[in-house]
């Protein structure tokens, strides 16, 4: 069976047994983030090899939790190693949020370039939502270096 | 760095080389095919222990490949000019084969992989498009 098919049979279960008022840690809040993540997932286009490590359908469902909230409509998804990498770039700036391998891993990059010259870079190890909100935000905002 | 293998390392590849790289996925390329992204340039050190791969010639970028997606290239002096420690050095058993070496790797530390994307990301403004579209491989002929 596809991952596609997998999570799409583990989302059904789950909302199944999942009343309306009842929120538990793993509960999907936006179902449009997840299907895009799991489509990348399984694009084979964006694999080397069969062999190449998926992301788990733990991850994905922890990634589209955390991106809730978050425009992915001009992001760029790929599965990479196991990570699920998601990625902004507007005028000379890219952030990148990286997924996994391991559930619990979640780490922005971002950068500024200037004349094929990385001026800035910073990667936080240790993130969460608000950062990478944080990092929208710097990415469409007026030219200053990474702070 | 994470060149875990130095076996075979052979001389440095003259500045005025132009080599290519294969496109073994998708998103090597912008989804408009009129660019090339960091995602080309991003070494793991668990596939590419010896350095990044490069060919001296555009078939033989993508003959081990699967399936491929196009090719870039890339002038070796451009690569060295970048001023990031890089070193473009042939392999000594294969001329064809040509490996970027004192890439920092993307699946290390934290601090490693700080490095390895901004790197990526400077390749793949020198890099240009060799191919947008698959490149058909001809078998090897073997001369007997």
């Amino acid at each position: 069976m596809s991952l596609a098919a997998t999570m799409e049979r583990s989302l059904e279960r789950e909302l199944k047994h999942t009343s309306t008022a009842t929120y538990r840690a793993d509960t999907i809040f936006n179902l449009g983030i997840l299907n895009a993540l799991i489509d990348a997932s399984s694009d084979m286009d964006l694999y080397e090899s069969d062999e190449e490590l998926h992301p788990s359908a733990k991850l994905l469902k922890i990634a589209a939790n955390t991106l809730s909230g978050t425009p992915i409509e001009h992001a760029e998804i790929a599965p990479y190693l196991g990570e699920i990498n998601v990625t902004w770039k507007k005028y000379g700036r890219r952030v990148k949020a990286i997924f996994g391998p391991s559930p619990n891993t979640f780490m922005i990059y971002r950068e500024e370039m200037e004349e094929g010259k990385v001026i800035d870079k910073k990667l936080e190890a240790n993130a969460d939502p608000g950062k990478l909100h944080k990092s929208i935000e710097w990415l469409y905002g007026p030219a200053k270096h990474v702070r | 760095m994470c060149d875990e293998q130095s076996n075979d390392i052979g001389d440095l590849v003259p500045d005025d080389t132009i080599v290519f790289r294969g496109c073994s996925k998708r998103n090597f390329l912008t989804q408009s095919k009129d660019g090339v992204q960091a995602e080309a340039f991003q070494k793991d050190g668990r596939n590419h222990r010896d350095g990044l791969s490069l060919a001296s010639e555009i078939i033989e970028s993508v003959r081990y490949f699967k399936k491929n997606y196009g090719a870039i290239h890339i002038r070796v002096g451009d690569i060295h000019a970048l001023g990031r420690g890089l070193e473009v050095r042939y392999d000594a058993t294969d001329p064809r084969h040509i490996l970027i070496r004192n890439m920092p790797c993307i699946d290390r530390s934290p601090e490693e992989r700080l490095q390895a994307e901004s790197i990526a990301s400077e390749l793949a403004y020198i890099a240009q498009i060799a191919s947008p579209i698959p490149i058909p491989v001809p078998p090897i002929i073997n001369p007997e």
